[in-house]
């Protein structure tokens, strides 16, 4: 059977609470700490976010900053004598020598003995010293250094007989200069 | 009076006196009697005599701070029950049915009277009339002395409120207070309140079973109901009820507070009205 609810006292909070179970109540304090509890955390995560938030925010800014700011690059101070010196070991190391090989045997004939190659990296200059039976041999060889796309120019600078050969061979020396790729 | 968790007051409110107890929950559990103060209530003026035996009763504690419920001896109130018009769907519907009916019942006007009903719109419902002056002195003295209302309820209510969960499926519950026996007739799934009947108890004759049985049976004639199967009693029941049904045929009866009765056989009247509602 239901409570028969008449009564004649008027509502309040205090006569609300009175006629709550006390179990009820400590559930419902409970379920207020627990309310608390989470409304506190919440707001101490919410600070942290906000926290976190500005903290980004001026990393951003200063990297924006940073990116805006021309790059500084330390200046070493090297001396003459030593960055010649490393010019030339680049130079050296930058020097096509696998094209000049391949340009200078596809255009060396068999009657054409060659004895040095030279190359000058800094001028892009190959010099070359070879001998061969007679003059003829020698200028086709010229004209056909001159075919090779790898050189600009193909000069004869000197030519001479051999006279402490036997077969008495003429030797010349060609400078070529090489176009850079 | 200093307060501790789980304490309360109790007063109990007649024409012919007060009295003051003071309830506990939980620890030591149990009722203690402070004070009590008779009256004789005026035909011009029922009410003054009431306030001034509550005033003195409550002018001799401190009990500032105390939660109170107010118990009203039944003679105070009026008790009715109520058929919902139909299609009532409003509070106010309810509440002009109510005044409608105190008033064909009664043939006084509901305005000096505050109406406390356990309204409901799809079944018939009881409602109380309590006189506004009454009320009006309960709750200025209340606040006088600091107390706070928690309950004002008719004594029948608040003894069958308390015994609710006891009653059985095809009794009736009965109160028995100052040689009157006031009997709340149920439903047979003991789910609501059919008729309530207060009736005198003979005095100077021998009320047993018989005498019992054949009452109820009357009043179930009357209320047009079959006849209950027991009477569930709580207040001063006389000893010859406590037996069992020797003849067929006769209502049994069983006392609801017969450890309360017995741990407190000298109360007063006035303070087994103040104890009403309570299990204490």
């Amino acid at each position: 059977m239901k409570a028969v609810k008449i009564d004649f006292a008027t509502g309040s909070v205090r006569r609300a609470l009175f006629h709550t179970h006390p179990l009820v109540m400590l559930l419902a304090g409970a379920g207020v700490l627990l309310c608390a509890s989470v409304a506190y955390a919440s707001w101490q995560l919410a600070q942290q976010q906000r926290h976190r938030a500005a903290e980004l925010g001026q990393l951003r800014q200063r990297a924006a900053e940073q990116a805006q700011r021309p790059r500084e690059v330390a200046q070493v101070a090297i001396a003459p004598v030593q960055a010649q010196f490393v010019n030339s070991a680049i130079g050296q190391l930058n020097l096509p020598w696998r094209d000049l090989q391949d340009a200078v045997l596809a255009a060396t004939p068999r009657q054409i003995a060659l004895l040095a190659l030279e190359p000058e990296p800094r001028k892009q200059l190959l010099k070359l010293t070879a001998e061969a039976k007679s003059s003829d041999d020698m200028v086709a060889y010229v004209a056909q250094l001159k075919q090779q796309e790898l050189f600009s120019s193909v000069t004869l600078i000197r030519h001479e007989i051999n006279e402490q050969d036997a077969n008495r061979p003429l030797r010349f020396q060609v400078e070529a200069i090489w176009q850079a790729r | 009076m200093r307060r501790a968790w789980g304490q309360s007051l109790r007063i109990g409110i007649a024409a012919h006196g007060v009295s003051l107890l003071q309830e506990r929950r939980w620890r030591n559990a149990g009722l203690t009697l402070l004070a009590e103060h008779t009256c004789s209530a005026s035909a011009e003026h029922p009410y003054d005599a009431i306030a001034q035996a509550l005033r003195a009763l409550l002018g001799e504690q401190q009990l500032a701070g105390w939660p109170v419920h107010f118990v009203l001896a039944d003679e105070l109130v009026r008790l009715w029950r109520v058929e919902p018009p139909a299609g009532a769907a409003r509070l106010a519907d309810l509440q002009a049915a109510a005044g409608l009916r105190f008033q064909s019942l009664y043939g006084e006007a509901p305005a000096g009277w505050q109406i406390s009903a356990d309204w409901n719109a799809t079944a018939p419902f009881f409602a109380a009339a309590l006189p506004r002056d009454l009320l009006t002195v309960l709750q200025l003295l209340a606040q006088e002395s600091g107390l706070h209302i928690v309950s004002i309820e008719p004594q029948l209510i608040a003894s069958l409120n308390c015994w609710r969960r006891a009653l059985q499926p095809g009794a009736w519950f009965g109160q028995i207070h100052d040689g009157l026996l006031s009997i709340a007739a149920l439903e047979p799934d003991a789910s609501a309140i059919r008729a309530i009947r207060v009736l005198p108890l003979p005095a100077g004759q021998s009320i047993d079973l018989s005498w019992l049985s054949q009452t109820l049976q009357r009043e179930a004639l009357l209320l047009d109901m079959a006849p209950p199967q027991m009477l569930q009693v709580c207040g001063a029941t006389p000893t010859l009820w406590n037996k069992p049904a020797s003849q067929s045929g006769q209502i049994a009866c069983a006392v609801l507070d017969h450890a309360q009765q017995a741990g407190a056989p000298t109360m007063s009247v006035l303070a087994q009205l103040a104890r009403s509602g309570s299990v204490r």
